[in-house]
């Protein structure tokens, strides 16, 4: 018997198992899909290679990917941006790691806690999870990212729109900022150079400004695993775990076992989580192990999946509702000048505003920015609004960008800045992750469908909306953009959560205030679907990590009698010394 | 006089979207394009297959079967010219067609074909459905499309193939497919795919994609860093 079983290497499980794992506990974490264990090899900077959605390495599917990937329903016209493998969709992310708007808690009393989604605070405060907080950007670690040119001209549209600088990592005030970033800072050679022999660790260390953060960062060459530029967990947390007995007095190094997909969660005559059965994809061999306790982190989808497909109780229906995911949208500007924006770390800019959400200011290679600008809910410019008139605030066009207007707006990828949306939406029980019944079950059982009502949502989020493309498109125009367009997009599923909801209410939740299960004992949640609502609009990255953490501790306390560590210890960085010893001791 | 056409083709035309019956009335008109006889099936039902049982029981399985290769090349590369034209004959035909090279000239239909028939594994052939779908819809708009190609999509000027997606943006089973459609043809436009070898995993040549968007073209790093602002390399 293990002491800890964790589902899922994402985000969230690895953090879980590296702090499991330096407490000194038996933990086996089980990634359904492949390991990435040698990014040099594993990764290319090639869109086609990457992220073809059917065959690139970052799909969602198995380690094999001569086999097809795994199938999810979609009930709508939407993307899914998700990915299996060891790191989760940490290995694409950019980087950024904001912290959660603090009107989201319940100890938040300032003049504008009218303005977020009261009905689904966390439950608990604000200042609880700033020491979590805290410990993760000390430990991947975070800092402020440096800028390139389209974070240049953003944060001079920013100005242009009246706004200040903020100065804290919290969220206090409508401002802009450079982001705080899980990118390692350039050093020595790094972005003041393309010469790949010069990119070479140790004569550069850090981000090297590439641009190809969406295809996987294996920057610099040569640089020991755990010094990798963009801190994706399969470089920080995992090879941590992975070493646990190297670097901490009390550790234990963690069993990692990839290309194992968990089909069921088994429970005992009281409902008390005991086991894991998964599946191995090379073989079709079924394995199942007991544990103490078990902990759910295969993400918004595949975790209610995972609860339902298992026959765990669902008494008040929560499991797999109150999907929030940003209700994206994107606007982006041609400039009669060049903002490299296929050049330099993805994303290093944004401005809150709190109780609305947040603009980011981000770059991406030609081929998926070609695609993003092609994905809209609103028609085609000039021909249909596909029932959505108006709602250009300004804006030379609004819909998908196909033809001849495409072909302009590309025509040259380094003149466009692009600004991302993300909302500050409400929970709302209508979106909802479901077990598919049109679609045939796969080799692990019934497939999710995922059913966003886009055109439905709060008056508030939609509002929330409105009011961040106004801002970016006026943004936009002080720049002096020649042609401004809206996407307005369908169900951009790039940063979701709560879907397993931790809440203050039994009601309309599924986890208590410890992320444990409210009627499954010794079964936790420590993915995205675990936040009680959408934070606020930041990326989510962060706040999951922290909420992961303080889920170890309470799993320590709880079931193995443990102390609490965030606050009485200092935390080990996983670009320490001692770490990058361990790693290539073990050969990691 | 070239130019000319092309403006009067790119003009929206009126479409009354999910309007099902009037697919279906156009639909049974089809009967002389043996080719395509099963696909009225397909167009009347309007419904994207979820299923297999749910794709036989419509006929678009058997719908699937009757679309032979050189018609669903002729169907994608009617798409490619919609979404990223080019000086290629399909993009003439729809009267929006420009100097430099665009998604027919790249050759990435055999691309986007595999990649729709390898994300819905479950349907045979679903690229072949997606072609009966675009081809059924296509005669919807227009039921006698001149031209000499063999899809009737392919055939339709870049305003009726508008009107094709605005059937499909406007009927509920056919969303997901007319939204992802698009973004779909654009990456694979945008990317290396055209040159990518995937045994190798390098590339072949040169991507067009990248002199169309005037990308740099991959690279392990940048002269790019411009340092901090307001010198301020971290916050508390």
């Amino acid at each position: 018997m293990r002491d800890v079983i964790i589902v899922g290497a994402g985000g969230g499980g690895a953090v879980i198992a590296k702090e499991l794992a330096s407490r000194g506990l038996d933990v086996l974490l089980l990634e359904a899909g492949p390991r990435f264990a040698a990014p040099e090899r594993d990764w290319t900077h090639f869109e086609s290679d990457a992220n073809n959605p059917a065959s690139g390495y970052f799909r969602f599917g198995p380690a094999d990917r001569s086999r097809p990937p795994w199938v999810r329903e979609l009930a709508q016209s939407s993307l899914l941006v998700q990915l299996s493998g060891v790191g989760g969709t940490t290995n694409h992310y950019q980087g950024n790691s904001p912290r959660a708007a603090p009107g989201v808690f319940t100890d938040y009393n300032g003049a504008d806690w009218n303005a977020y989604d009261r009905d689904h605070l966390f439950p608990f405060g604000y200042r609880e999870l700033l020491p979590y907080y805290a410990w993760v950007e000390h430990t991947l670690p975070i800092e402020t990212a440096p800028m390139g040119l389209k974070e240049q001209i953003f944060f001079q549209g920013a100005q242009n729109l009246g706004l200040p600088v903020e100065r804290t990592k919290d969220i206090t005030r409508a401002a802009f900022r450079p982001q705080e970033n899980a990118i390692l800072q350039p050093r020595g050679n790094a972005g003041r150079t393309g010469d790949p022999h010069r990119l070479v660790f140790p004569l550069a260390e850090g981000c090297t400004f590439c641009g190809h953060c969406s295809q996987g960062c294996f920057q610099p060459l040569r640089a020991p695993i755990n010094l990798k530029a963009k801190r994706s967990t399969s470089v920080s947390y995992i090879p941590m775990a992975l070493t646990a007995d190297l670097w901490s007095r009390t550790g234990r190094a963690i069993t990692l076992i990839s290309d194992a997909f968990a089909t069921g969660i088994g429970t005992d005559a009281q409902s008390i989580a005991r086991s894991v059965t998964w599946r191995i994809g090379a073989t079709g061999e079924i394995f199942s192990e007991e544990a103490h306790a078990i902990v759910l982190c295969c993400g918004t989808v595949e975790t209610p999946r995972l609860w339902l497909n298992s026959g765990l109780p669902n008494p008040n229906g929560w499991v797999g509702r109150g999907l929030t995911d940003h209700f994206v949208d994107a606007i982006t500007g041609v400039m009669p000048f060049d903002t490299a924006s296929t050049r330099g770390p993805g994303c290093g800019g944004r401005i809150d505003f709190p109780g609305v959400g947040m603009l980011e200011v981000v770059g991406e290679t030609p081929g998926l920015r070609a695609a993003l600008s092609a994905f809209s809910d609103a028609g085609i410019p000039g021909f249909y609004d596909n029932g959505l008139p108006g709602g250009g605030y300004g804006a030379d066009s609004v819909g998908r960008l196909i033809g001849r207007d495409l072909k302009e707006a590309m025509s040259n990828v380094d003149r466009l800045l692009n600004i991302d949306v993300f909302t500050d939406d409400d929970v709302e029980a209508q979106n909802q992750v479901t077990l598919s019944s049109s679609y045939p079950p796969d080799e692990h059982g019934p497939v999710p469908r995922i059913e966003i009502h886009q055109r439905n949502r709060s008056a508030r989020t939609i509002a929330n909306r409105e009011f961040l493309v106004e801002k970016a498109v006026l943004l936009l125009r002080s720049l002096g953009a020649s042609k401004v367009h809206r996407i307005n997009k369908p169900p951009f599923v790039i940063h979701s959560h709560s879907t397993m909801r931790m809440g203050l209410g039994a009601d309309d939740s599924v986890l208590d205030e410890n992320a444990e299960a409210r009627w499954v004992p010794r079964l936790f949640v420590a993915d995205n679907s675990a936040l009680a609502n959408g934070i606020g609009g930041p990326n989510p990255t962060l706040t999951t990590q922290a909420l992961a953490t303080r889920t170890a501790e309470k799993i320590f306390q709880l079931y193995f009698s443990g102390n609490p560590w965030v606050g009485n210890e200092a935390p080990v960085s996983s670009i320490d010394p001692a770490v990058t010893q361990a790693v290539i001791t073990r050969g990691v | 006089m070239k130019n000319a056409a092309a403006k009067k083709k790119d003009r929206p035309i009126s479409v009354k979207t999910g309007a099902i019956d009037d697919c279906e009335s156009a639909a049974r008109r089809m009967s002389r394009r043996g080719f395509l006889g099963n696909i009225a099936m397909v167009t009347a039902a309007l419904t994207l297959a979820r299923a297999t049982d749910f794709l036989t029981s419509r006929g678009w399985v058997q719908a699937a079967e009757v679309v032979t290769t050189d018609l669903l090349h002729d169907t994608f590369n009617g798409l490619l010219a919609f979404i990223v034209p080019g000086p290629d004959d399909y993009s003439v035909a729809q009267g929006v067609s420009t100097v430099e090279p665009g998604g027919v000239d790249e050759g990435v239909a055999d691309i986007l074909i595999a990649t729709l028939d390898e994300t819905t594994p479950f349907v045979p052939q679903f690229s072949a459905t997606v072609a009966g779908i675009l081809n059924g819809i296509a005669l919807v708009v227009n039921p006698s499309p001149p031209g000499t190609f063999l899809s009737p999509f392919a055939c339709l000027s870049f305003a009726e193939k508008a009107a094709v997606f605005q059937i499909m943006d406007g009927t509920e089973p056919l969303k997901p497919l007319a939204g992802v459609l698009p973004p779909f043809v654009a990456f694979f436009c945008y990317s290396e795919a055209a040159v990518f070898d995937p045994v190798t995993r390098s590339l072949t040549g040169h991507p067009i994609a990248w002199d169309l968007s005037s990308y740099q073209g991959v690279s392990d790093g940048r002269n790019e860093f411009l340092g901090y602002f307001e010198n301020r390399r971290r916050v508390r």
